[in-house]
């Protein structure tokens, strides 16, 4: 699970800006900023309830947490995140507990990649 | 982009008259990015809403003209919103565009949307642009929507039915689809060994009322059937011996067998072209999903518990289009 997993998101970025670009239209350099602080001051919050949910093995929270930062992640172009909850969503859906654990171990680091491309854009004192 | 009364979206097409647009999605992200869509439009006004609570109070108080919602939200869900609009239950009017705008186009609930007749059924993530000109398509195209009280049948049917109890794990399920009547209940007495056991669960699918086909082998088929599928749920539920519910799934496929057969010798003695062509529509979609049930691994929960979905979906599609109505004198009729 964890090596197909690990083989599609490789051609991926962590942050996609072109992406991002793409979904919102043409953004002003502050406009793309605003947008990445927004999705990151919301994300930050879905991530630490999805962790949580996972530790208490709640299904439909869980469900309901990855469906979300799918979304939100895909439109921000965090590409390889948003495919990890999508295949987490996606596994839930159809019960296979087991291959979760294995799955959820990609969230934190995945995460912390994220955090640093957006930190990247934004200067570390925008995510404090 | 503005011309004596009439005005041009990014789309180029022109709108008439200012609109409202309500946008419900329970992420702010997404419910910004929707709000920006929308605001770009010329003449094109955005309420935002974060849950349903909140979208019902605004459907309630403001003149909405479109509406743009994730199915997942704070109760009441977007399907919810969706089925109060049309079945004319909110001041707004019931035949508004409306868009679904959703991270997962599930069939359950595209088929839902079809049937409240929603305009267009949009997967998350899109571009602004693009969504844009989805928005401007609808405010100028008008789609047909039937009267309220069509989908308000529809909506009291569903409130009849016992809700599902939450997912936690693959074996509580229930996919309850027709209210019970008990005077039909009794009858039709199904030549099963296990109908006392049957009467103690709560039925997977039972008749409903003024359903009747008119046609009596028809009817006492699609009544076994109904009872066959119930009796195979049940057996599911509670997690029975795999011979249990081999023994099930044969009798359920037997009686869809039954029903084909039954069907191609009435075809020939009731020569009513109308009914036979949306009937046949019915029962070829019930062969696939006979054909899927049939090869199906009994072990695999999650996939015998959505052909038991899809199955009652089937069936609240079938006697949600009134075939045959019943008429005053007592005889049937066949036309829908």
């Amino acid at each position: 699970m964890s090596n197909a997993f690990s083989d599609n998101i490789r051609q991926m970025q962590t942050l996609d800006l072109q992406l991002l670009q793409s979904f919102y239209g043409d953004l002003t350099d502050e406009e793309l900023k605003e947008v990445l602080q927004r999705f990151y001051q919301e994300a930050k919050l879905y991530h630490q309830r999805l962790l949580k949910a996972i530790a208490m093995q709640n299904v439909m929270e869980v469900i309901r947490l990855s469906h979300s930062l799918k979304s939100m992640a895909a439109i921000t172009g965090a590409e390889q995140y948003s495919t990890l909850c999508m295949w987490i969503e996606r596994m839930m859906r159809s019960d296979e507990l087991d291959d979760l654990m294995e799955l959820s171990l990609y969230l934190s680091p995945l995460w912390q990649q994220l955090e640093l491309s957006i930190q990247a854009k934004l200067g570390p004192e925008a995510l404090a | 982009m503005v011309k004596g009364n009439n005005y041009f979206t990014e789309a180029g097409i022109m709108l008439k008259r200012s609109f409202n647009v309500l946008v419900v999605d329970d992420v702010v992200l997404m419910c910004d990015f929707l709000h920006g869509a929308v605001n770009r439009l010329a003449n094109c006004r955005a309420i935002k809403a974060l849950d349903g609570k909140t979208a019902l109070d605004v459907l309630e108080t403001e003149t909405i003209d479109m509406l743009i919602t994730d199915l997942e939200i704070k109760a009441p869900d977007g399907l919810e919103l969706i089925k109060r609009i049309r079945s004319g239950t909110l001041p707004t009017a019931h035949d508004i565009p409306i868009i679904i705008f959703s991270g997962n186009a599930y069939l359950e609930q595209v088929q839902q949307g079809i049937a409240y007749d929603v305009n267009d059924f949009l997967v998350k993530p899109m571009s602004i642009d693009a969504l844009g000109k989805k928005v401007s398509h609808f405010l100028v195209h008008d789609k047909f929507i039937q009267p309220a009280v069509h989908y308000e049948a529809m909506y009291r049917q569903e409130q009849k039915q016992p809700k599902a109890p939450e997912k936690g794990s693959s074996h509580k399920i229930s996919a309850s689809i027709v209210l019970n009547d008990p005077q039909k209940k009794d009858e039709y007495k199904p030549a099963q060994e296990d109908v006392e056991e049957a009467k103690t669960e709560e039925d997977f699918l039972s008749w409903p009322d003024n359903s009747t086909t008119g046609i009596y082998q028809l009817d006492r088929r699609l009544k076994k059937l109904a009872f066959d599928l119930s009796c195979f749920h049940n057996v599911f539920v509670k997690n029975c011996k795999l011979i249990a519910l081999e023994t099930e799934r044969k009798r359920a496929c037997g009686s869809i067998d039954y029903l084909n057969y039954i069907v191609k010798n009435l075809k020939k003695r009731e020569r009513r072209l109308d009914f036979w062509q949306k009937f046949d529509l019915q029962l070829s979609k019930l062969n696939k999903l006979a054909a899927q049930l049939q090869s199906a691994n009994l072990r695999h929960n999650s996939l015998i518990l959505d052909l038991l979905k899809k199955l009652s979906y089937w069936w609240s599609q079938t006697i949600s289009r009134p075939l045959v109505q019943r008429i005053d004198d007592g005889s049937e009729k066949t036309d829908e």
